[in-house]
């Protein structure tokens, strides 16, 4: 049994969802098109107790109550959006799927959520780590800093994303994920670029507070010619955890 | 709400280290605790009653001896009830479910209105021995607080009259997701926040063992339990520090003596509480024990399938191969192929499988409440505990300790405690440490058949190319069992620990022939009755050791704890055979491949040189081992004498890899340290020089040191080149790894000079004290006085840049032109990693790694005036990223030195704490023994200004106005030419 057992399309069927049912051996509830508002949809996902939402989005970008429902059912129900972009032709089975990383933890719960997800489809996982140069400092997450020597720390520091994502995953079990792939430039160019280069199916980026701001560009940019569905997962919440030492560390 | 103003104590002041005490209300202020249990019996016997006709059930009413105690006191209303009903099997709707919180709404709110209604008709007491308490407090301007679950909190301070009495006051109004209740410490961390003073600091006085824990949870300085009842153990087991019946029996000065008492207990001790995945690799560096031979990562016990649970064998190295990766993401290594590539891991040595009633359990399984590893630095043991509920009726803790003996090198101890709370049942412990992934977790190791006798488990590993073989072999007994294995399924009941032990034996080719039969041989001489014997050698030596790696700083418990945490790591590390050195991450993880750089000459032996001069002697006794390979590097660039490898392991050849190329994109990144680093060989005659100069180990330098010297200066004369006027080196990287393919890098001149002038004084030495073995020398090394001659021209000619009109030194040729980089703050100690793909246009810039020139003064403090050294630290300071972590200690000495207080404080700090707050987000990889190193170097000889002469070590005069804020002084005692010295400064 799969942790994805339950799936639920609001609004008009999006295609991926007929195929993900099969193959993950869940059940597909539909919801008519007049039920695309977020609490109706809220409703039914703690009615069928879905484990994921199929959300089909007009133009290039999410707007309007297809953005109010992503934002809702991510941010409340806590379960994963697909977002699948109308009008476009999945190609079938998903084979390949990129995760951006950096060492925080939308980034670690994406990585876990996606090697389920490869697990249960058969699927290879490329977690990407996409340097922004334009942002300096400031794009550099705290877990995503390299120091010293490149051939000593870089590739370290890329197989911990890997480890830390996947916590519960013995080596072997982590082989799902085949590549670790450093890149340099603009986020959404990259990743782009990158489900070109490795044709992948499928990207799952994490959730963080401000991915649905109606004034971040971030997801409107992700999704503007990614050229492959975008699944957005929410972090979950961390465990209890204290270093006692000093006065003001940890 | 502000407390009234208070008359202070008049008369000489008393000088106090807590800050602040923070107290409870229920039993600790007032006597509420009466009024509080008869308005919980009353309104659940009023539930129960009618739940149980409802139901045609017995009535079994709430108890005020045990329900009360287990369930409700302490705790937030609302999660008393909860709690409560849940322990009685009623079934709680969570309250965010539709009708859910009704139930628990009602029962709170009936309980209330019932405690209102009797505090208003029989009013409250309070405890005059706690009036007393607080008002002398307040007296001595400690501040106090209060905390407590109670809505009514303030309600009831006004109605006693005590409001006066507490400056910040938190009680149930102010409980929130962002301020939860106990037993989350978040109350008393929030009061703590409202007297504006740190957890550390402040003393927590509660009676609910919820409180007690809360308080231990928020790491406060001293929690005092007020045993108002039966429950003494009970608030000890939770965290009390110390137990009173009455406050009665506490005044301000002995309440602060025992504050003393704790801070200065805790500065021996590396907490963790909880367990969280994410950061449990680095968890798993810091609590890492070795004794130099050995290293095995602090993984718990019951590993879980994320563990990096990593035994080390120091010197067992094997070739890096692209199948065979530790971390072959993105990036493949071109060249530096060697046999001895990467420091081997192999399997854990503590490994346990544990199950209750047929039922596994382990660190990160469902079943664990609770979870805490305390390093004891003082005796060099881990401890982990943790308590696991199999379901309600069904609780275990689990106590385990190990060590890494320092006393036996190749013994590890460890012993594990079950206990089973509350029920009878059946423990199964899988104590076989063999690794079922072996291949995926120790993909260098190719398992072996090993003939084992009865009760010893043999795991026999050859490295795949290296051919060295590991043996690891094991003893397991159940205490009292008298005999060995390990399997054990054995009953257990409350009040009946079982308690299992083990050796560990670990032997390798590199030591003994037949690393099997001794490790056998090993294992049957011991004795289980020795067990215990076996531990206190261990803490013995350990004892020993702290004698002279100890600091004690006053008024400064956090920065003793760190300064313990790092000379804990650096003796775990400490090199005890001679043809090891200490790779970069030590033994505690397998970034950097166990790879030997400068770290050790430059950065750790002068703390050994100083606490434990054998491991500084072992460290060098490693370059004279490799000596042969550092030949055989000069001849392979052309050249004569040694060359020491800037990246080396087993054979002194140079593991640096040339080149690395991305994956992804192709793109290949020329590695230069590896051909132009060169300044580790003239870093290693200065650590031979350093040697003799402390010691005066005058055999090791007549049969070894002096060999490394002239061979070494050697190699400086063929690879200098002649100009018109000087001597030049060219096409180097100095210590700043940013620029490469440069020539007359200041810090690389300096040192070779200074190389050939100590091998002009040893070679004088020799001729004037040992004559026979001088000539013998000459003759194997084929030696001539011409070529003393050439040493002699070289170093007088030898171009070292003078200070400009700024007193500036240009860092190397042409340096000052280059283009200038205005530096962003968030880029210190954060170089972004671009810099990987930038390394051609960062060449051209002026932007630093690490300390390069300003590592000059650092080491030859005595050879740059004030002056000099304030004009070059004000140049290359601001243009220096710190991406390396051995920078920040270097600036901390020279800043200490020119007086710059902020400065210095804040590289020190930023160096001391490097691992325990994970700085540079690398610790996962491997603690920074370097680094350590640097600190108390940073510590010796740029806060106390410290040299050595005739009389042994002198501080600097200025050392006490050196001393950062809050310190009062800085103790230890240092070891100098045979002799043990006090060193004090005192503010």
């Amino acid at each position: 049994m799969t942790r994805f057992q339950s799936i639920l399309v609001p609004g008009r069927g999006a295609a991926p969802a007929d195929w993900l049912a099969t193959a993950l051996q869940a059940r597909l509830h539909m919801l008519d098109a007049g039920s695309l508002r977020h609490r109706a949809v809220l409703e039914a996902v703690a009615e069928y107790d879905a484990d994921l939402v199929v959300l089909e989005i007009v133009g290039a970008t999410l707007q309007g109550s297809a953005r109010r429902v992503a934002r809702a059912v991510v941010e409340s129900s806590e379960v994963p959006v697909l977002l699948v972009q109308a009008g476009e032709t999945p190609v079938l089975p998903w084979r390949r799927v990129i995760v951006p990383v950096s060492g925080r933890p939308e980034g670690d719960t994406a990585l876990e959520f996606a090697a389920a997800l490869a697990d249960a489809l058969d699927m290879d996982v490329i977690a990407a780590h996409v340097v922004d140069p334009d942002t300096g400092g400031d794009g550099l997450e705290w877990a995503a800093r390299y120091a010293d020597a490149p051939h000593h720390e870089y590739p370290n520091q890329l197989d911990e994303f890997v480890r830390r994502a996947l916590p519960h995953c013995s080596a072997a079990e982590r082989h799902v994920v085949r590549e670790v792939v450093l890149c340099h430039g603009e986020p959404a160019i990259e990743l782009h670029k990158l489900v070109a280069l490795r044709d992948a199916s499928l990207l799952v980026v994490g959730w963080d507070e401000h991915l649905f701001d109606d004034r971040s560009v971030v997801l409107d940019r992700l999704l503007s010619g990614v050229g492959c569905p975008v699944m957005i997962v929410k972090p979950a919440a961390r465990l209890p955890f204290r270093l006692n030492v000093g006065d003001d560390v940890e | 709400m502000a407390a009234a103003p208070y008359p202070a104590m008049s008369g000489a002041a008393q000088s106090f280290e807590m800050e602040a005490v923070i107290f409870d209300l229920d039993g600790v202020v007032t006597r509420t605790a009466d009024l509080h249990a008869a308005a919980w019996k009353e309104t659940f016997d009023t539930f129960l009653e009618r739940w149980a006709a409802e139901r045609s059930t017995p009535f079994v009413p709430f108890d005020l001896a045990t329900d009360y105690l287990a369930y409700v006191d302490g705790r937030p209303r609302f999660e008393g009830v909860r709690t409560f009903l849940r322990a009685r099997g009623i079934v709680v709707p969570d309250m965010a479910e539709e009708g859910g919180g009704d139930l628990v709404l009602d029962i709170g709110e009936r309980k209330n209105d019932e405690f209102l209604r009797r505090l208003r008709r029989d009013g409250v007491t309070v405890y005059p021995s706690t009036v007393a308490l607080v008002e002398e407090l307040r007296r001595h301007r400690i501040r106090t607080g209060l905390v407590t679950s109670s809505r009514n909190g303030r309600e009831i301070l006004e109605i006693t009259g005590t409001a006066h009495l507490f400056e910040a006051v938190i009680d149930g109004t102010d409980l929130d997701e962002r301020t939860r209740g106990k037993p989350h410490p978040d109350a008393f961390t929030r009061c703590a926040e409202l007297l504006d003073v740190t957890p550390s600091h402040a003393v927590v006085v509660e009676d609910a063992v919820t409180g007690v824990a809360a308080a231990r949870r928020g790491n406060f300085g001293l929690v005092l339990g007020v045993n108002r009842g039966d429950h003494h153990a009970a608030l000890e087991a939770h965290g009390a520090d110390f137990v009173v019946d009455d406050l009665a029996e506490v005044d301000a000065r002995s309440l602060d003596a025992r504050f003393r008492e704790c801070r200065e207990e805790a500065a021996w001790h590396v907490e963790q509480e909880g367990f969280d995945p994410v950061r449990e690799h680095a968890m798993e560096s810091l609590f890492t024990v070795g004794n130099g031979y050995v290293g095995v990562r602090g993984s718990p016990d019951t590993l879980w399938p994320g563990s990096q649970g990593d035994l080390f064998v120091a010197g067992v190295y094997d070739r890096k191969h692209v199948d065979r990766p530790y971390s072959e993401h993105e990036f493949l290594n071109i060249g530096g192929d060697s046999l001895h590539a990467e420091l081997v891991s192999a399997p854990f040595p503590f490994r346990l499988r544990l199950s209750v009633d047929d039922l596994a359990i382990d660190a990160v399984g469902a079943q664990t409440r609770s979870f805490r590893r305390t390093l004891d630095l003082h005796t060099a043991v881990p401890v982990t505990e943790m308590r696991f509920a199999i379901d309600d009726a069904r609780a275990v803790t689990m106590s385990a300790r190990r060590c890494a003996s320092a006393a036996e090198r190749h013994l590890l101890l460890q012993e594990v405690t079950i206990h089973l709370e509350n029920h009878a049942g059946t423990v199964e412990l899988d104590a076989t440490l063999r690794d079922p992934d072996l291949t995926a977790n120790h993909p260098h190791l190719v398992p072996l058949p090993a003939r084992a006798p009865a009760g010893i488990e043999v795991h026999r590993y050859r490295t795949q190319a290296s051919g060295y073989e590991i043996c690891i072999a094991t003893r397991v007994t159940l205490a009292g069992a008298g005999r060995d294995s390990v399997y054990w399924q054995a009953p257990a009941a409350p009040g009946k620990a079982l308690t299992f032990r083990r050796y560990v034996a670990v032997y390798s080719s590199r030591d003994v022939d037949d690393p099997v039969a001794t490790a056998v041989a090993d294992l049957e001489a011991r004795s289980w009755d020795d067990f215990d014997g076996a531990w206190r050698r261990h803490e013995a030596r350990w004892a020993e050791t702290w004698r002279h790696a100890d600091v004690r700083i006053g008024n400064g418990y956090p920065t003793e704890q760190a300064l313990r945490f790092n000379s804990y790591h650096l003796q775990s590390t400490a090199a005890r055979v001679p043809h090891v050195s200490i790779g970069a991450r030590a033994l505690s993880g397998r970034a950097y491949e166990g790879h030997i750089f400068w770290d050790v000459e430059i950065f750790m032996l002068p703390f050994y040189l100083h606490t434990d001069p054998a491991v500084a002697r072992n460290a060098l006794m490693y370059r004279h081992y490799t000596l042969d390979g550092a030949r055989q590097r000069a001849r392979d660039f052309g050249h004569r004498g040694a060359c020491y490898a800037w990246e080396s392991t087993v054979t002194g050849e140079d593991v640096t890899p040339r080149t690395i190329r991305l994956k992804t994109t192709g793109r290949e990144i020329p590695i230069f340290t590896g051909t132009q680093q060169i300044h580790v060989t003239a870093d290693v005659a200065y650590g031979v020089w350093r040697y003799w100069d402390a010691t005066h180990d005058h055999e090791f330098m007549r049969d070894y040191g002096a060999e490394i010297l002239f061979e070494t200066a050697r190699f400086w004369v063929s690879r200098s080149t002649r100009g018109p006027r000087y001597h030049h080196i060219r096409g180097v990287v100095g210590p700043d790894e940013y620029h490469h393919s440069v020539n007359d890098n200041a810090y690389t001149n300096w040192m070779a000079r200074f190389n050939l002038q100590q091998a002009l004084a040893a070679a004088a030495w020799m001729q004037r004290e040992w004559p026979g073995a001088w000539g013998a020398l000459c003759e194997r090394l084929d030696l001539v006085p011409a070529e003393l001659g050439a040493w002699r021209e070289v170093a007088g000619a030898l171009y070292c840049a003078a200070p400009d009109k700024r007193g500036v030194i240009e860092q190397f040729e042409g340096f000052f032109d280059l283009e200038d980089y205005p530096l962003p703050a968030e880029e210190r100690l954060q170089a972004p990693v671009h810099r990987l793909f930038d390394w051609d246009r960062i060449n051209r810039l002026k932007l630093i790694k690490q300390a390069d020139m300003l590592m000059l003064p650092f080491l030859f403090p005595q050879a740059f005036t004030d002056g000099t050294l304030a004009a070059n630290y004000d140049y290359y300071e601001p243009l220096t990223d710190h991406g390396s972590s051995l920078s920040p200690a270097v600036h901390a000495a020279l800043a200490a030195r020119l007086g710059r207080r902020e400065a210095a404080r804040r590289y020190w700090r930023q160096s001391l704490w490097l691992d325990l707050s994970n700085v540079m987000t690398n610790s996962s990889l491997g603690v920074h023994p370097a680094c350590m190193g640097g600190t108390w170097q940073a510590l010796m000889f740029g806060f106390l200004g410290l040299r050595f002469d005739e009389t042994g070590p002198v501080c600097a005069e200025d050392a006490a106005r050196r001393l950062p804020d809050p310190w009062r002084s800085v103790s230890t005692r240092l070891l100098w030419r045979g002799r043990s010295y006090p060193v004090e400064v005192t503010r």
